[in-house]
């Protein structure tokens, strides 16, 4: 099995896959991987499929040690990373070997990291899907001493790793109107897309608290409508006039008027601003929203061969690693790609 | 309410539209949301993913690249026009479920308070609460959390000032003249009555929620020494056509 012990871990770190589907009508919400771009650019440098989960952290990672040889891949926030003392690259493949220190530090550019498993993290798959929701009681708080499980033990016969993807640095926003935009005036609406927006400290899976230097937002004291289903990405105006977007363990429902909803090819690029970062959200039409949610699935769709072009490069050295670590005569970081 | 003006169809971001019924509960805005909801879910449209009803209105969720979102409007303006939704039977089995529920003390610290604030005593708020057929008019908030009403008048109070920062599952909590009845652990500004021993949500079963919007609940009241012997299988037993 490919395991890996945890020495230590960050706060909210959780296993999260792309989420669940279908259920929100039980009050469930979709849930998932904060960032779903770096999930599935994980899933191809390790070849893993798109129900594979990873682990998730905010902000730091944490020590893990290897209980036997392992692949492993990280995606997401650029994080220190560093394996037996000696920096790794991230967003790359690596072999560890039984008793190894793998040490994921902080967070230099971004806020959410991953880290993959062959197959996936095991974690019980409950209502078609292995994330954690842990208001519902869905998964738990992980801890030292806990080992994660690869849901395979396969050693990919190549290292494969993709460069930087420039969406971490996107500062311009994009959105489209919200069930309930016609509420607020127009002067309010022009506020809001002249306002630069900040990252708050109170920001979590549920959501994303703003600070802005336009608004308040406020309607009428305390206007509610009923309580209405709930997408992610919306941007739910608070009754003290504070927008909160909100993110994948959002309420599946909720009472608070929403001005815009954040575009799907965007929301990866705010789950990973960290805080006190500063923005701006331009309202688009919902067609420009459409071709720019096609544009991303295409790039999801094209990691893999750009995966496997990384691999062609070195392919002879790739090789000899993968026998040298079968072998064991040699050390596989030895022959790090980077 | 402008009845003119409803239903509507509004774009709710680029992979959803929300059909509002009204702009309140009543009784004919839920049924429209439901008997428009169970219509849809027995003649789908390609590329709907899921529909989510709301207490008032009902959210489309789709994929925009496999269906136009301006075509699920027209479609669902077209579908809208072609009966009266609120005056709809709705086209499912709706269970009726009758809770025991133990009122007031540890399993309801705030009854004398909610008796004060409806001006009745103790014993008049447990027979208005428990007299009352109240229908799920939504699961919301967490897993297996149910909204239900409507309570009378009396209890058309505000919410807490203060947040009580987890109520167990089960807990009766009321407000505005609606019931909650959380299916997990939940935080709450809602004033908690008594308690149901009966799990709304069970998350390792392959079908995980007791409710349904659209079933109706009555709460029967009990003595606390009789909550011991209440048998919860009975009920995840008889769920019957409700639960889709």
């Amino acid at each position: 099995m490919a395991c890996l012990d945890i020495l230590d871990i960050s706060a909210g770190a959780s296993i999260q896959d792309f989420g669940r589907r279908g259920w929100q009508r039980y009050g469930v919400t979709a849930g998932g991987a904060m960032d779903r771009f770096a999930l599935a650019e994980g899933q191809a440098i390790l070849g893993n499929g798109p129900d594979a989960a990873a682990l998730e952290f905010a902000v730091r990672g944490g020590r893990f040690r290897a209980v036997d040889s392992l692949a492993i891949s990280t995606s997401g926030a650029q994080m220190d990373l560093k394996v037996n003392d000696v920096s790794r690259r991230w967003r790359s493949c690596l072999l560890l070997r039984s008793g190894d220190i793998l040490e994921i530090g902080y967070a230099r550019r971004g806020f959410y990291g991953y880290l993959h498993l062959p197959g996936g993290v095991e974690a019980p798959k409950i209502l078609g899907s292995r994330s954690y929701l842990l208001m519902a009681g869905i998964g738990r708080d992980l801890a030292s001493g806990d080992r994660l499980r690869g849901v395979s033990d396969r050693i990919p016969g190549s290292l494969r790793s993709l460069s930087p993807n420039a969406y971490l640095e996107r500062r311009a926003i994009r959105a489209v109107p919200a069930a309930q935009i016609r509420m607020f005036p127009d002067r309010m609406l022009r506020d809001f897309e002249n306002s630069e927006f900040e990252i708050l400290p109170a920001r979590n899976r549920q959501g994303i608290r703003l600070a802005a230097t336009r608004g308040p937002f406020c309607l009428d004291d305390g206007l509610r409508v009923p309580s209405a289903a709930i997408s992610s990405g919306d941007i739910q105006i608070s009754g003290d006039g504070t927008p909160i977007i909100l993110m994948a363990d959002s309420q599946p429902t909720g009472g608070f008027p929403r001005i815009a909803c954040v575009i799907s090819a965007d929301l990866d690029a705010v789950a990973q601003m960290p805080i006190g970062e500063k923005f701006k959200i331009q309202i688009i039409s919902r067609d420009e929203a459409v071709s720019e949610l096609g544009r991303m699935r295409r790039e999801i769709d094209n990691l893999r061969s750009l995966a496997e072009a990384s691999e062609a490069e070195s392919a002879g050295e790739c090789a000899l690693l993968r026998h040298s670590l079968i072998s064991g005569a040699i050390r596989g970081d030895e022959y790090e790609l980077d | 309410m402008d009845e003119r003006r409803y239903p509507e169809v509004l774009a709710a971001g680029e992979c959803a539209v929300l059909i509002v019924f009204g702009d309140r509960y009543s009784l004919s805005v839920n049924n429209a949301v439901l008997a428009f909801d169970a219509e849809i879910r027995t003649d789908p449209f390609d590329g709907l993913d899921e529909t989510v009803p709301g207490i008032a209105s009902l959210q489309l969720r789709f994929d925009p690249l496999a269906v136009d979102p301006k075509r699920v409007e027209a479609w669902c303006r077209r579908k809208l026009e072609t009966r009266d939704w609120y005056s709809a039977r709705i086209n499912r089995t709706a269970n009726s479920w009758v809770f025991p529920t133990v009122y007031g003390g540890d399993s309801g610290p705030e009854l004398a308070e909610v008796a004060d604030k409806a001006g009745l005593r103790e014993d008049q708020v447990i027979d208005a609460h428990s007299g009352a057929h109240l229908r799920v008019v939504m699961l919301g908030f967490t897993p297996g959390t149910a909204y239900l009403a409507e309570l009378p008048g009396e209890f058309d109070i505000a919410r807490r000032k203060s947040i009580t920062p987890s109520v167990p599952s089960g807990s009766i909590l009321i407000a505005m003249r609606q019931t909650v009845l959380p299916g997990c652990p939940i935080p709450t500004g809602w004033s908690v009555i008594g308690r149901t021993k009966i799990e709304t949500f069970r998350p390792g079963e392959r079908n995980p929620f007791l409710l349904s919007p659209g079933d109706s609940v009555r709460f029967e009241a009990i003595r606390e020494s009789d909550a011991g012997s209440v048998d919860l299988e009975r009920f995840w037993n008889r769920r019957g056509d409700g639960v889709s």
